[in-house]
C-alpha cells in the first residue's frame, strides 16, 4: 500500500536539521544577553552571522578549507587569552561556548555537530537560568527542548535514510525555505502532530512530577557559577546616595521584590521597607558613616538560618520575600526581625542598632528568604543608645557615643586609644555657618524645640509640606550655599529626598538625633498570587528621629501624602488585600505568575516536598476515609432496612431491585458483552491475543465438548456454525462473518442441543 | 542500550543531577526533570514505534547452492494512528549478516516489503534467522533491539552443473531417433489409469475418470517406461574418496535427475542399494533431490563389496550410476560406458 502523503526527502531532512540547529544556537545564545556577562562581541556577530549563513546555507560551503582547520585553535587561543586577561572563568567558559557556538551554526553540519550545537546551547540556557532564576527560564528551556528533540528526530531520520551511515546529502545547499515548509506541512500528519504536541504535554506533566518527586537533600557547596560572575547595583541604594537617586529608582516600573505574607491580616497599614540607614550629610546627599558601618557586625558564615537582632516582635507572621537581583545587597525589612531563613545558605552582615541586614554582595539571581518575628511598627528600640545618649559626654561629643551590640561599643574615655569616629545622628558639620542660622531660624519659626523629637518632627513635618508641595519633577533654586537649605528656603515642590533630608538638617539644627532612611514605601496586593508586589517606583526615603522619652526611634515620613509619624493607637488591621491598593492587568498576571514561579519552583525544597507528601498523604487518607464511612454508613442502612418488618411495599422494593440487577447482568451478557468484545477487537486489532479470536476459541471448544459428548457432531447447525467459528479463531479479518452474530447463533445451537441432554439423561 | 547520544544525555544528566544536588538550585532540578523526561519519552516513542508492526518472513522458492535467492518480508503497521520509522532488520542466513532499512514512514495502516539476496554456498540445511529488529527512533538516545525469533532452516538443493553429454552413448541416441516427444510412454496397449502428474500430456487426460474420482486421472499405456532410465547414486565413501568429488557427483546426479525428468525419461531413483523409487511426478523427484542435499558418505560394507546394479535389477531399464572420473570428474555410466560427465 502506498503511503499517501509524500515523504521528506535526505535532502530536505539536512535543510530541516539546518535550520533547527540555527534556530537553537541563535536562540540560546540571545539568552545570554539576560546575563551580565560582556560578550557583546560575540554576541553581535552571531546575531548577524547566524540567520545569514542559515538562510543561505550555500556560503557556508564557500567557506575555505583552511578556515575550518584553522577555526578550532583559534577559538581556544582567544579563549586561553581571555581566561588569562580577565581571571574570571565563567564568562571566559560562556563566551568560549558562543564562540563555538557560532562557528557551529555557520559551518556544515552532519549529525555529530548537530549534537555539539545541543550541548553548546543547554550550557548557555541552563547557566542562564540559573543566573536570572527567572520565570523566561521555563519559556527557554521548553522551547530548546522542543526544538532540540525535533532536530534530533530529524537527525534519527537523517540517519535511517542514509542506511545508518552519518553521509551528507549533496545539493541540499540550495535550499528554498518556503517550498521546504510546504513540503513539511504536506508530509505532516494532522493526527500525528496533534499526538507529538500531547507527548510534548506530558513530558512537561512527566517533568513536573519528577521535579517533585525527585529525592531532596542537599550537599552545600562553595563552589557554584552563580558565585563565578560579579556584579555591580543597577540601583541607587548605596551607602552614599546623591540627592536624586531614589527619585530615579522610583522611575523604573519594575518589581523590585515581591512579599507572601502568612497572615494577611497582619499587614501594617503603613509599609515601610527598611534597607539603609545614613547618617552623615555630604552637601550632595547623605551617606553611611565610617562609624554607622562599624556598627554592622562582620558577616556570618554562610547559613540557611540566622538569628536576629535582639528581642524580637510576638507576632507569629511569616513574611517570605522574593527579592529581584540588581536592586541592592541591603535586604528590605520593615524592622527587627526574629529570625531569617535563606533558600541557600548566604553570609549575612547585620546592624543590630541599626535592625538592617546585607548579604556579603549583591546578589546576581534572586534572592528568598523568610522573615518570622518581624516588627513593623515604625518605633525601633535602642537602650544603649538611649543609655549613652542621656550621658553628658554625649552631649558634648555626641558624634563619640554610639553602641555596637555585637562588636562592643567603643566609647569615649574606655580606652585610652583614639576615639574611633562614631555615627553622627547630630552632626551638622557639613553645613555653612550662614546655612545654619537660616536654619535655626526654621527651627524657631517652626517652634516646639523643647518638646520631644516626634513631635519636633510634626511640628516641622507640617511647615514643610505648607512651603513644598510634591513633584517627582523637582529642582532646586540656584544660588549660593547648601543645596538642601536652598530648597528649604524656597517654595519650590520636591521629592521624598529633598523632604526627608529636609527634615533631617532642621531636626538636627533643633538637636534632636535623627537619621536619614532609604528603601521601599508601601506596594499594591496582587491579587492573581495573593501577595504584594513592591515595585521599583515604590522607592521612599524617609527619617527616623530619636524620642527620648521612650527610647525608640520613630519613624517621620515628611513627604507630602504621608503619615508624618505612626499613629498612636495600633489600627484594628483587616485583610490587606481589602486595604491595599489592587494590581490589576496584565502586568500583574505576570508578576503573579512570576511570584508563583518563585514560591512554588524556585524555593521548593526538602521542607515543602516533605510538606506537599504530608499533604497528600493526608489528603489520600481522608478520601480513603470518607469513602469508608460512605460504604459503612451504606452498609448499616442496608442491614437496618433489611431487619425492618417485611411489608408488601417493602418486598416489593426488594424484588424491584433484584430483578433489575438480573436484568442488568442479562442485557450486560446479552449486548455489553458482545459489545465491549467488538470495541476492544478494534483496539488490540493488530495482536495476536484479539478478544474476538479467544472468544471463538471459547465457543468452539464449547461446542465441541457438549456435542462429543452428546454423539451429535454431524449435526447441520453445528457443522455450519463450526466453520463459521473456525474462520473467527484463523481467518483472516476480512473474511469474517460479522462475530456477535455468530456468537449469537453458537449459543442457539447449544440451546437446541439442551432436549438432547435430557434425553440422555432420562435414558440414563 | 543507549547510543553515543543517549551516552552523553545520561552524562549531563548526572552532571546536572549533581549540581542539582550541590546546590540545592530549582533551576537545575527543573533542567534534570527535563532530561529524564526525555528519556522516557524516547523509551516510551520508541515502544509504539514497533508495538502494532507485524511481519512476516518469505524464504523464496528453491534454493540452490551457489545461486542467490530473494528472502523477502511483509512488513504491516497495523497502528491506527502512529507511522512508523526509522526501523532495521538483521537477518543472517548461515555466516552471512545482512541489514535492511526501512527508509520511508510507514503509515498507519499500510505495508510494505524489504528483501534480501541470499546466496547459499552449499547444499544442505540452511538456517535463515530474522535476528533483530531495531531503531534508533524517535531520538537516537537509545538503540532498541528485539529478537525476533523468526525464522526457519531452508534446504539448499546440490549446486547445478554443467555436464558434458557423451553423443556416442546409446541413450542420447535412442531420444533422438525418436523425434521430440512430450511424454514417453505414450503408445502401446493401454495398462491402467493413474494420477495425473506435472508433465503428463493434456491429450491422455481420461476425463469420464477423472470427473468420476474428481481428481485428474491420465492413461497409462505400455510402452511408458520403457526408454526411460534408472538413476542410480552410491555414498560409499571407498567410491568418494575425495569430498569435492563426492559434492560433484551429487550436483551432477541432481541435474541428470531434474534434466531426464523434464525429457519425461527419468524412471526410478535409488541411492545405494535400496529399492528403486518411481519418479512420476514433481513431488517424487523434489523428495530425491532434497535426499541429495542432505546425503554424506558412508562407510564401506564390512562384508564384500556391493556388487554393481545390473540392468535386470531396475526392472530391464538403463542404469545410469556415478562414478569417479579421474581424480576430479564425475561421469554418470550407462552400461559401463560415460554417458555424462561433469
Amino acid at each position: 500500500m502506498a503511503n499517501p502523503r509524500p515523504q521528506l526527502s535526505p535532502i530536505e531532512l539536512q535543510q530541516l536539521r539546518w535550520f533547527l540547529g540555527g534556530l537553537i544556537g541563535l536562540v540560546s545564545a540571545w539568552s545570554v544577553f539576560y546575563m551580565e556577562v560582556d560578550a557583546i562581541l560575540a554576541l553581535g556577530g552571531i546575531t548577524l552571522t547566524v540567520p545569514f549563513f542559515t538562510l543561505y546555507p550555500r556560503f557556508s560551503l564557500a567557506v575555505p578549507a583552511f578556515v575550518h582547520r584553522l577555526a578550532f585553535p583559534l577559538i581556544v587561543t582567544i579563549f586561553a587569552l581571555d581566561l588569562w586577561g580577565n581571571r574570571e572563568p565563567l564568562p571566559a567558559m560562556i563566551r568560549l561556548d558562543l564562540m563555538l557556538l557560532g562557528y557551529r551554526c555557520c559551518s556544515p553540519r552532519g549529525p555529530r555537530e548537530d549534537l555539539q550545537i545541543i550541548l553548546l546551547a543547554l550550557f548557555l540556557v541552563v547557566v542562564t537560568g540559573v543566573f536570572t532564576v527567572s520565570p523566561a527560564f521555563v519559556v527557554q528551556i521548553l522551547f530548546f527542548t522542543g526544538a532540540a528533540l525535533g532536530l534530533l528526530f530529524a537527525v534519527t531520520l537523517s540517519t535511517s535514510r542514509a542506511g545508518g551511515l552519518a553521509a551528507h546529502a549533496t545539493g541540499w545547499e540550495r535550499v528554498r525555505w518556503p517550498e521546504l515548509f510546504r513540503r513539511l506541512r504536506a508530509a505532516a500528519d494532522l493526527r500525528v502532530v496533534a499526538m507529538a504536541g500531547g507527548l510534548f504535554c506530558g513530558v512537561v506533566l512527566l517533568s513536573a512530577l519528577l521535579f517533585l518527586a525527585l529525592p531532596r537533600f542537599e550537599v552545600s557547596n562553595d563552589f557554584f557559577i552563580d558565585r563565578q560572575l560579579t556584579k555591580s547595583s543597577r540601583t541607587g541604594f548605596s551607602e552614599n546616595i546623591l540627592f536624586g537617586e531614589v527619585n530615579k529608582i522610583a522611575q523604573d516600573s519594575g518589581m523590585a521584590f515581591a512579599v507572601d505574607v502568612s497572615d494577611p491580616t497582619a499587614v501594617p497599614a503603613s509599609l515601610y521597607w527598611r534597607m539603609l540607614v545614613l547618617d552623615e550629610y555630604s552637601g550632595q546627599g547623605f551617606r553611611a558613616s565610617a562609624g554607622l558601618l562599624r556598627s554592622f557586625a562582620p558577616a556570618s558564615d554562610k547559613a540557611v538560618a540566622h538569628a536576629g537582632p535582639g528581642r524580637a516582635s510576638p507576632d507569629r507572621t511569616i513574611w517570605t520575600i522574593y527579592y529581584q537581583p540588581g536592586v541592592s545587597r541591603y535586604l528590605p525589612l520593615l524592622g527587627g526581625f526574629g529570625r531569617l531563613y535563606f533558600g541557600e545558605p548566604q553570609a549575612l552582615a547585620q546592624s543590630p542598632a541599626l535592625r538592617i541586614a546585607a548579604l556579603s554582595s549583591e546578589p546576581a539571581k534572586m534572592v528568598g528568604y523568610r522573615v518570622e518575628g518581624m516588627d513593623g511598627n515604625g518605633a525601633l528600640r535602642d537602650p544603649l543608645f538611649a543609655r549613652d545618649h542621656r550621658l553628658p559626654a554625649w552631649r558634648s561629643a555626641p558624634s563619640r557615643m554610639f553602641s555596637n551590640e555585637e562588636t562592643g561599643p567603643a566609647r569615649s574615655g574606655e580606652t585610652g586609644e583614639e576615639p574611633e569616629k562614631q555615627p553622627s545622628f547630630l552632626d551638622l558639620t557639613g553645613v555653612a555657618a550662614g546655612d545654619l542660622a537660616k536654619l535655626r531660624v526654621w527651627v524657631s519659626e517652626i517652634g516646639g524645640t523643647g518638646a520631644g523629637g516626634p513631635d519636633f518632627a510634626r511640628r516641622a513635618g507640617a511647615w514643610l509640606q505648607a512651603r513644598h508641595p510634591y513633584s517627582l519633577d523637582s529642582t532646586t533654586p540656584p544660588g549660593e550655599g547648601d543645596v538642601l537649605v536652598r530648597w528649604l528656603g524656597s517654595r519650590q515642590p520636591g521629592h521624598c529626598e529633598l523632604f526627608a533630608g529636609g527634615m533631617v538638617l532642621l531636626a538636627r539644627a533643633a538637636g534632636h538625633p535623627v537619621r536619614l532612611v532609604t528603601g521601599f514605601k508601601g506596594g499594591v496586593w496582587n491579587p492573581t498570587s495573593a501577595s504584594i508586589t513592591v515595585r521599583n517606583s515604590d522607592a521612599h526615603a524617609w527619617c527616623e528621629i530619636w524620642d527620648e522619652e521612650k527610647g525608640v526611634w520613630v519613624r517621620v515620613d515628611a513627604t507630602p501624602g504621608s503619615l508624618l509619624t505612626p499613629p498612636e493607637v495600633p489600627e484594628v488591621l483587616t485583610h490587606a488585600g481589602s486595604r491595599m491598593v489592587q494590581d490589576a492587568g496584565w502586568s500583574a498576571r505576570l508578576d503573579g505568575l512570576r511570584v508563583f514561579w518563585y514560591r512554588r519552583i524556585v524555593n521548593f525544597d526538602q521542607t515543602a516536598q516533605l510538606e506537599l507528601v504530608r499533604g497528600t498523604k493526608d489528603h489520600l487518607l481522608a478520601l480513603v476515609r470518607e469513602l469508608r464511612e460512605h460504604v459503612e454508613t451504606g452498609g448499616r442502612k442496608l442491614v437496618a432496612w433489611f431487619d425492618q418488618p417485611w411489608d408488601f411495599p417493602r418486598l416489593l422494593v426488594a424484588a424491584a431491585s433484584g430483578g433489575l440487577l438480573v436484568a442488568g447482568l442479562g442485557l450486560w451478557h446479552r449486548y455489553g458483552r458482545s459489545r465491549w468484545l467488538a470495541w476492544r477487537s478494534l483496539r488490540l486489532a493488530s495482536q495476536r491475543q484479539e478478544p474476538v479470536r479467544r472468544e471463538a476459541s471459547h465457543w468452539l471448544l464449547k461446542l465441541q465438548n457438549r456435542s462429543a459428548a452428546l454423539g451429535a457432531t454431524s449435526a447441520p447447525g453445528l457443522v455450519a456454525i463450526r466453520e463459521r467459528l473456525l474462520r473467527l479463531r484463523f481467518g483472516s479479518r476480512e473474511s469474517w462473518a460479522p462475530p456477535l452474530e455468530v456468537f449469537a447463533e453458537a449459543r442457539r445451537q447449544l440451546r437446541l442441543l439442551r432436549p438432547l441432554k435430557r434425553r440422555k439423561a432420562n435414558r440414563r | 542500550m543507549p547510543t553515543i547520544t543517549g551516552m552523553l544525555l545520561i552524562a549531563v544528566s548526572i552532571g546536572i543531577g549533581t549540581a542539582a544536588y550541590n546546590t540545592a538550585n530549582n533551576i537545575l532540578f527543573i533542567t534534570l526533570s527535563l532530561l529524564l523526561s526525555c528519556l522516557i519519552l524516547s523509551g516510551v516513542l520508541s515502544w509504539l514505534n514497533l508495538r502494532a508492526v507485524t511481519w512476516r518472513l518469505h524464504y523464496g522458492g528453491l534454493w540452490r547452492a551457489g545461486q542467490s535467492q530473494v528472502i523477502a518480508l511483509e512488513l504491516r503497521n497495523n497502528n491506527a494512528l502512529l507511522p512508523t520509522y526509522g526501523l532495521w532488520f538483521d537477518l543472517a542466513a548461515g555466516a552471512d549478516e545482512q541489514r535492511r532499512y526501512l527508509e520511508l514512514r510507514l503509515d498507519p495502516g499500510a505495508a510494505t516489503r524489504l528483501e534480501w539476496s541470499v546466496r547459499a554456498p552449499r547444499r544442505g540445511l540452511l538456517a535463515v534467522r530474522l535476528r533483530a529488529v531495531g531503531s534508533l527512533f524517535p531520538f537516537g538516545f537509545l538503540r532498541k533491539s528485539v529478537a525476533s525469533g523468526l525464522g526457519a532452516e531452508v534446504l539448499v538443493w546440490p549446486a547445478v552443473v554443467e555436464y558434458r553429454r557423451h553423443e556416442e552413448s546409446v541413450a542420447w541416441r535412442v531420444v533422438r531417433s525418436q523425434g521430440p516427444v512430450n511424454r514417453i510412454g505414450q503408445e502401446g496397449d493401454l495398462l491402467a489409469l493413474r494420477r495425473y502428474a506435472p508433465g503428463d500430456a493434456p491429450r491422455t487426460v481420461h476425463w469420464k475418470a477423472s470427473a468420476r474420482l474428481r481428481h485428474l486421472m491420465v492413461r497409462q499405456f505400455s510402452a511408458e517406461g520403457m526408454e526411460g532410465f534408472a538413476l542410480q547414486m552410491d555414498t560409499d565413501k571407498a567410491v568418494w574418496p575425495r569430498s569435492d568429488q563426492f559434492e560433484l557427483a551429487l550436483s551432477l546426479a541432481a541435474t541428470l535427475a531434474e534434466d531426464l525428468f523434464r525429457l519425461g525419461r527419468l524412471q526410478t531413483v535409488a541411492i545405494d542399494g535400496e529399492t528403486p523409487h518411481r519418479v512420476r511426478r514433481w513431488s517424487d523427484l523434489q523428495y530425491f533431490i532434497d535426499r541429495l542435499a542432505r546425503l554424506e558418505t558412508s562407510e564401506p560394507p564390512k562384508s564384500a563389496a556391493r556388487p554393481p546394479l545390473a540392468a535386470a535389477s531396475v526392472g530391464g531399464r538403463r542404469l545410469l550410476h556415478l562414478q569417479p572420473l579421474g581424480p576430479r570428474g564425475v561421469a554418470a555410466m550407462l552400461d559401463g560406458k560415460p554417458a555424462a560427465s561433469a
